[in-house]
């Protein structure tokens, strides 16, 4: 039985210290009453998609948000404001913070013209940049992907897991997972930025072209 | 490439061949061998090992044996160690580095290295340390001398030796209690399986006392010691040492002395000329007292040890010069005859002229005589290298001062430049010129009460103190003050008069010149301890670059920027500060501060030294002087400010400059600075290229800390742009501390139990060494809410007590937050707080525009 006055933080760790510290963030959110905060850590998942399904599976929150290790969230209304959105609309299946309006050819979303979204991002320990895709016009604006770091859904959808067998993609096809049930896919409109991203610095390597790859196959023309 | 070859030679080394095989193969291919009659399987391992093994008859003489295989190294240098030696793994990757490097230098002939005893049974525990030639050029002019005690002599002239004080340290195992006891124990199981099959026979006794001897088996030993004398048994060149052992055997399983002397008796008859036997004699007449003739016994060994006779065991009787040296001078002095003693003590000093108690002995003697001639008597033993001057002199504080020391004080300085740290009066006064010292004294007599009086006219605590001390018109002088009617003497007024002058000068702190008296007995007591300091003890002993005071001090600033300006009002925020951009001092404008201070902004090089040298001198005797500028040209006169030991330094060099000095000075130096005093500014692309290289060497050597600090201190931070300086520190403090570090102030910024976590930090910073200009940078750089934070932290560093971590940090920020009236605001309020009034309206006027709280400060600190 899903319950409603449950939401659920889903994380897939691997690295405890940074996890401990991204948890001191989220237990100070403010949370309506009545509504429990559960805290999901996946270890030792051998994919994003296959962590979360687990953890989707165990969970029977109906709010559930699943976000990376090292992402700190600054905004104390970040439930409340996700909340608000999803019981206003409950056509709205999956929230991120950044996306595109329109995934390009290549699937790859931030070389999209048009964006949406705020974070700040960590790539050196010791500097942060404010990354402002685009303003959001209104509470929220639909969009045709967001980005994983931040993702937090009212239905629990299966990850592709028999696809996604690494650590990228699992988040544009959950975009298009939610769009072709027919759901909406948002950017909530931010004030400031909801929160650090200390993604660091990485080359994206061979496993993630070969993610993608495996993505453009399975979508197609993003069918 | 230079060509190595590694040498030993050996003789049943079975238990450390391979040891050394593995560690000389790291070094070079060409492995050399030799070996004088190993019975075990020493040859075996060498050979299995792809030395070249090849075989010397034994004849007694270590030089002999050594210079065999120095014939058959192929190599331009030789490394000889011992078989039981060996290069840590640290040492390994230098060894080459300084073969090539001094291969390049003519007139480097031999290498010695650090050779450290260790305990292999005690995980390597440190015995004791010493330095010893151990690599030398392969020329037919350096060969070893001596059959015992061989040493590597030059056929024409000095062999230059250079020395390794760092980078290269030998292990040598050879003193390890378990492997004596193994070989003994391998011996005596030996022995026992032959006696087992034939049954013991009388050439097993030798070999049994040996053993037990060895293996603290005393009565078994002199059991085997007396069966074998018993038994007629004779062995070549090495029939002596049975009977010494049972001499010694007697004397420790605690025989009658009757019996003890009997035996030396006999042995003594029996060889005349063994030294041994002649020692074992002398040494129990003189223990007990039988000067006489224990006298006719030292005297006998030493004229046997000039004739060189064929038989006589030199080693033996070098190994005892030294006691039996002492023993004579002892016996001298008994009998009154102090030219004999001194003499004898001279001998005793030669062969350990480092030992303190020998220098000490030798110069209670001497003492009796003129200076010139106790000058001239150390002079034979003692040269007049840097070494040997500072053992002197340090070895005189312990006598009264003398001419003497006047005399090694300034050779000292003339030759070496090492300043040391005397009294005018102390110096006058052992230079006999007592008129002059009892001026010097007098001036200072007169200085301490007058400050005396002072205090007593500040308050009725101190005034019940001084009171007793001050003499009689001090006491008229301060009833006059305290506004009692008295009747004056003249002079009695002028003291009056100066007393008020101070008290004037001193406004509201009469307190102040008490503690400046206390801090400078405690100095002056310090200085006392350590009168001698060589460069790495007086550099280290530096205070930091701009410590605060809270005294009112008088600090000249040269050349300085605003920023150093303000740091200095901030941080001696009594202080009375004079700026100038004068090319010289006058005499009588420097002798009265406390501090000179040298800012970066001197263009004029060429002068630098003259000026520094003239700021130095003219200082008050404890003073500091702060020296800060943009170029390390004057690596030299830096070096003798470091060295000087009083003066406080500041290395502020661009690291092309610092580029152009050899990296071993740099490294040391900054090393015995503690890096604190030093900073290198790598602003341009260029520099930071240098500094990178720099780095890099400081990596390489080691010395991963300074390195550290080194790029702490000249991280500039460029917002937005990440530095290769940057990127550098990134990789000297460990990711994980970087990280915590951002935890910790991510926290602050958003108030997660932000008292706790600024506690934290400020605990994190102080252990890691994380110094206040990083911490600025990286708050700029990576936190959201920077001016909150800074204000935030400043404000609790503050209340910590921590003020000067506290202004350091804020004035690092205020280039970036100069404009935000919160950030100017706080740092004001801080300064002000911290009563530096004037640093605090400066940084008002760094704001620009207009902001209600800023002006109502500024009206507030202005009023």
């Amino acid at each position: 039985m899903r319950q409603a006055e449950r939401i659920a933080c889903i994380t897939c760790v691997n690295d405890e210290r940074m996890y401990e510290e991204a948890v001191l963030y989220l237990r100070r959110l403010s949370l309506p009453e009545a509504m429990e905060l559960e805290l999901i850590p996946v270890r030792g998942a051998s994919s994003m998609a296959s962590g979360y399904n687990s953890a989707m599976r165990r969970s029977t929150a109906k709010y559930k948000v699943y976000l990376h290790q090292d992402v700190f969230v600054l905004h104390k209304a970040a439930f409340l404001d996700l909340l608000r959105i999803f019981q206003a609309d409950e056509k709205v299946g999956l929230i991120g913070l950044t996306g595109c309006k329109i995934l390009p050819d290549n699937g790859i979303w931030w070389g999209a013209r048009e964006r949406r979204g705020l974070v700040y991002q960590a790539l050196q320990m010791e500097s942060l940049d404010r990354y402002d895709f685009g303003a959001v016009a209104g509470p929220y604006e639909q969009v045709a992907a967001v980005d994983g770091f931040f993702l937090a859904t009212q239905y629990d959808l299966a990850w592709r897991e028999d696809l996604f067998t690494d650590w990228h993609f699992y988040d544009i096809s959950a975009s298009l997972e939610f769009a072709r049930k027919g759901y909406q896919v948002i950017v909530p409109h931010c004030e400031d930025a909801w929160c650090v991203h200390s993604c660091g610095f990485k080359e994206l390597g061979a496993a993630y072209h070969g993610q993608r790859r495996r993505f453009l196959r399975a979508y197609g023309a993003f069918g | 490439m230079v060509k190595v070859s590694a040498c030993v030679i050996v003789k049943d080394e079975e238990l450390h061949i391979e040891r050394w095989l593995d560690n000389m193969r790291k070094i070079t291919k060409d492995l050399i061998v030799v070996d004088t009659g190993s019975a075990d399987r020493t040859v075996e391992l060498a050979k299995a090992g792809g030395a070249r093994v090849f075989h010397f008859d034994w004849i007694d003489d270590f030089a002999a044996a050594k210079n065999f295989a120095i014939e058959q190294a192929k190599g331009d240098w030789i490394v000889f160690l011992d078989a039981d030696e060996y290069f840590t793994d640290a040492s390994l990757k230098n060894v080459r580095k300084y073969i090539e490097q001094y291969h390049r230098n003519p007139k480097a002939d031999a290498l010695v290295c650090k050779i450290i005893n260790v305990d292999a049974d005690a995980e390597n525990e440190l015995i004791n340390e010493f330095y010893n030639l151990r690599m030398f050029r392969n020329v037919p002019w350096l060969r070893y001398k001596n059959k015992v005690h061989e040493m590597l002599t030059k056929a024409n002239g000095a062999i230059q030796l250079m020395i390794l004080d760092t980078g290269v340290e030998i292990y040598h195992t050879g003193y390890t209690k378990s492997i004596i006891r193994q070989k003994l124990e391998r011996n005596l199981a030996l022995l026992q399986k032959d006696i087992a099959e034939v049954g013991e026979q009388a050439r097993h006794y030798r070999y049994l006392c040996d053993c037990y001897y060895g293996l603290d088996q005393y009565d078994l030993a002199l059991k085997y010691a007396r069966l074998h004398v018993a038994s007629g048994q004779r062995s070549l060149g090495r029939d002596n040492s049975v009977k010494k052992r049972l001499i010694e055997c007697l004397d420790l399983t605690g025989a009658s002395e009757a019996e003890f002397l009997a035996e030396i008796d006999r042995q003594i008859a029996a060889y005349p000329d063994d030294p041994e036997f002649l020692w074992y004699k002398a040494e129990y007449l003189a223990r007990n007292e039988r000067y006489a003739e224990a006298e006719a016994y030292f005297a006998q060994l030493l004229s046997l040890a000039a004739q060189q006779k064929k038989d006589f065991d030199l080693s033996t009787f070098e190994g005892r010069r030294a006691r039996i040296y002492l023993r004579l001078a002892q016996i001298a002095h008994k009998k009154g005859d102090l030219a004999v003693a001194e003499a004898s003590f001279q001998e005793v000093v030669r062969c350990g002229k480092y030992k303190e108690q020998n220098f000490q002995g030798w110069y209670r003697l001497l003492r009796q005589k003129d200076a010139v001639e106790i000058i001239q008597a150390l002079q034979t033993v003692y040269d007049k290298t840097e070494r040997d001057l500072l053992f002197v002199y340090k070895m005189l504080q312990a006598f009264p001062r003398s001419k003497v020391h006047v005399y090694y004080q300034r050779l000292l300085k003339e030759t070496f430049g090492i300043q040391v740290v005397t009294s005018a009066a102390a110096d006058l006064l052992g230079a006999g010129q007592y008129a002059k010292a009892a001026a010097v004294l007098a001036e200072a007599v007169q200085e301490a009460y007058a400050q005396l009086l002072l205090c007593a006219a500040a308050g009725k605590a101190a005034r019940d103190a001084a009171a007793m001390l001050l003499p009689k018109r001090y006491a008229n002088a301060l009833d006059a003050l305290r506004g009692e009617p008295r009747a004056l003497q003249p002079e009695e007024k002028a003291l009056c008069t100066a007393v008020e002058k101070r008290m004037l000068a001193c406004r509201g702190d009469l307190a102040a010149p008490l503690r400046a008296l206390r801090a400078k007995y405690l100095q002056a007591r310090q200085r006392a301890a350590q009168a001698v300091k060589p460069a790495s003890q007086s550099a280290s002993g530096l205070l930091r670059f701009l410590a605060p005071c809270a005294e009112p001090l008088r600090i000249l600033a040269l050349h300085c920027g605003e920023t150093t300006l303000l740091t200095l009002r901030s941080l001696c925020p009594r202080a009375a500060l004079a700026t100038a951009e004068a090319s010289g001092l006058e005499q009588e404008q420097a002798a009265s501060y406390d501090r000179i201070v040298l800012g970066g902004k001197l263009n004029d090089y060429d002068m630098l030294p003259t000026l520094l040298r003239g700021a130095y001198d003219l200082l008050k005797a404890d003073g500091f002087l702060l020296f800060s500028v943009d170029n390390a040209a004057h690596w030299e006169t830096l070096r003798w400010l470091l060295q000087g030991g009083q003066g406080q330094t500041r290395l502020k060099a661009r690291p092309e400059r610092a580029a152009l000095f050899d990296f071993a000075t740099l490294a040391g130096l900054l090393r015995d600075a503690k890096f604190s005093d030093v900073e290198v500014d790598p602003e341009e692309d260029e520099a930071q290229a240098e500094a990178q290289a720099l780095l890099k060497k400081l990596q390489d050597a080691g010395l991963l800390a300074e390195a550290r600090h080194f790029y702490t201190r000249c991280w500039h931070v460029r917002v937005g742009k990440m530095s290769e300086a940057t990127r550098a520190l990134q990789r000297l403090l460990s990711p994980q501390d970087r990280r915590e570090l951002v935890f910790l102030l991510r926290r602050i910024e958003n108030d997660i139990d932000a008292s706790d976590n600024s506690a934290r930090l400020l605990r994190f910073c102080e252990e890691k060494a994380v110094e206040a200009p990083y911490l600025a940078a990286l708050i700029e750089n990576s936190m959201l809410q920077k001016t909150k934070l800074f204000v935030a932290l400043g404000g609790f560093f503050y209340e910590q007590g921590k003020r000067e971590w506290a202004i350091r940090l804020l004035i690092a920020a205020l280039k970036w937050h100069a404009q935000e009236s919160a950030f100017i605001c706080a740092l004001a309020l801080m300064l002000d707080a911290n009563g530096a009034r004037q640093g605090a309206l400066k940084v008002l006027a760094q704001f620009k525009g207009a902001d209600a709280a800023v002006e109502r400060l500024r009206g507030e600190l202005t009023s």
